[in-house]
């Protein structure tokens, strides 16, 4: 979630000033990393999405306790981690049991997952949409399709293949996509 | 390759049943083997990435509400920096390739790149194009409030043109404060499953499709100087707390031989063998019966299209959905056009 301290500050302090609707152009410059991160934890777009949503208008409400020159990305996954904490908690009596086995991990990796955020310099997401259009036609139907829960049967069966199969090949293409996005952060 | 990692993965994602023993043994690892606790994050933080990318971002109408704003607004509110400039830096890398721009994809243009490359990658022989306002006539494909005409057939895919043609549903009048969004009638998506469809257990997705033949209009498109432009209006009764609904559109062009020979019936196939597609959404259902959310979508034509398959979904979230029937989502009002926009 990295951008340009200076264009950051300045915005946030207009927004603080009461210029409300600039808040806007920090959902439009953070909506991407914060879904990505959160996506990482909970991986189900309906609640990351919500979630999302409700992280924004906390900040937006608690503008007033970001301390200028801090980061504003970091920030932001700190109150999307309470959050994170909130929904679980709210979700555990009745969460299956791949949403509980998400929620140990989150928990259990929360600085791995925090460190592999703050790593995310501002062209990754880039990288990765061009990395994903450079990827064999095979691996990138099945990173398209994606892995949620009820399509890897129907990945397998579309391809010809079987479901542990589905889930070495996307392995293999995040292997490709981690090489591509290094080798392009080079360039 | 690390075994246990890709159970890790499976696991995780929650596409492979796995016993409490073995969730609870990769629990274990986890916490007490740091090198593995790495990978694990690196991977599920990827897969988040990827699917961050490859999602439109909500409307963001709980953000309008703090900010005093209306959803018009956030949504002509103009586009992202970061957005804009991956498009640009795509553009420049890759003279050649352009982008499908429908009408969620031109205020939402990284997702717009990265569903453009997405319908681009699994299409055939994929028309990419940056579609330039309309400029010249627009000439109406299908006009279908659903007040006349025959009732859609609950058979699934259709093979012939010019009807609906898809899962159980039924045109309506008003109910459930639901009103038709123009005229008196509406098509409600009744289940998630057809006439006939093997495995219907559990499906989660209400779907209705219509076949256009566009052949009479070859002369318009001959020169690939046309767009066809889908647009549906998607409403939904007041749904319970924590049920997710979504709406979504694709457009795919195909030529004859592929149209009628009976392959469309297995829609999976369809990436494979269209000469063209688009799409967009989901787009998240509100639950306030008194407004239609609009989806639009573009599709640049390739010249030897002879027919055009459109297909409207309502996808339910899979865990807050668990019957067939769907309690009341609504279409009208689905119209399809075709105008002359020269390529840049």
């Amino acid at each position: 979630m990295n951008s340009d301290p200076r264009d950051i500050a300045t915005l946030l302090d207009r927004i603080k000033q009461g210029e409300s609707d600039l808040f806007l152009n920090v959902v439009r410059r953070y909506e991407l990393p914060l879904r990505s991160y959160l996506a990482g934890q909970l991986y189900n777009t309906g609640e990351v999405d919500d979630l999302a949503q409700e992280v924004f208008v906390t900040a937006y409400r608690d503008l007033d306790s970001f301390r200028s020159g801090e980061d504003f990305g970091a920030w932001l996954r700190g109150i999307a981690r309470h959050r994170l904490l909130t929904h679980f908690r709210s979700q555990h009596r009745r969460a299956t049991a791949t949403e509980r086995f998400q929620e140990e991990v989150a928990r259990i990796a929360e600085q791995e997952l925090e460190a592999s955020a703050d790593r995310d310099a501002g062209g990754r997401i880039e990288r990765l949409l061009h990395c994903i259009s450079r990827l064999p036609e095979k691996l990138r139907r099945i990173v398209h399709a994606g892995l949620d829960s009820t399509r890897p049967v129907a990945l397998a069966d579309e391809l010809r293949t079987t479901v542990p199969a589905i889930y070495q090949l996307h392995y293999r293409a995040n292997q490709l996509l981690r090489e591509c996005m290094n080798m392009e952060a080079h360039l | 390759m690390n075994t246990d990692l890709i159970t890790f993965i499976q696991t995780w994602t929650g596409g492979v049943d796995v016993s409490d023993a073995e969730r609870q043994r990769l629990l274990r690892r986890l916490e007490t083997d740091a090198d593995f606790r790495a990978e694990c994050a690196e991977e599920i933080r990827l897969l988040g990435m990827i699917k961050a990318v490859q999602t439109p971002p909500p409307r963001w109408l709980g953000i309008a509400d703090a900010l005093g704003l209306n959803a018009e607004t956030m949504a002509d509110s103009g586009t992202s920096d970061l957005a804009t400039q991956v498009m640009e830096r795509m553009r420049q890398r890759e003279p050649n390739l352009q982008f499908s721009r429908s009408r969620w994809l031109s205020w939402r243009p990284l997702a717009a790149a990265a569903a453009g490359i997405v319908f681009g990658i699994i299409c055939t022989s994929v028309v990419f194009a940056y579609v330039a306002p309309s400029l010249g006539k627009v000439l109406t494909l299908l006009d279908d409030g659903f007040e006349s005409g025959p009732a859609p057939l609950v058979t699934g895919v259709p093979v012939e043109p010019g009807r609906w043609s898809g899962d159980y549903s039924e045109v309506v009048g008003e109910q459930q404060g639901v009103k038709p969004e123009s005229g008196k009638k509406m098509l409600r998506l009744l289940r998630g499953d057809y006439e006939g469809k093997a495995n219907a257990k559990g499906s989660h997705v209400a779907d209705i499709y219509r076949l256009i033949d566009v052949r009479p209009y070859r002369q318009e498109f001959a020169d690939g100087s046309a767009v066809v432009q889908l647009s549906a209006g998607f409403n939904a009764f007041e749904f319970p707390q924590g049920e997710t609904y979504t709406s979504k559109m694709t457009i795919h062009a195909f030529d004859a031989e592929t149209a009628t020979n009976g392959s469309l019936r297995a829609v999976s196939a369809w990436d494979e063998s269209c000469l063209a597609t688009a799409g967009t959404g989901p787009m998240k259902l509100d639950r306030n019966p008194a407004t239609w959310q609009r989806l639009t979508t573009d599709l640049r034509l390739p010249a030897n299209t002879d027919f055009v398959m459109i297909h409207l979904m309502i996808p339910a979230a899979p865990r807050t959905h668990t019957q067939e029937g769907f309690g009341g989502h609504y279409i009208d009002d689905v119209r399809l056009t075709l105008r002359h926009s020269p390529p840049r």
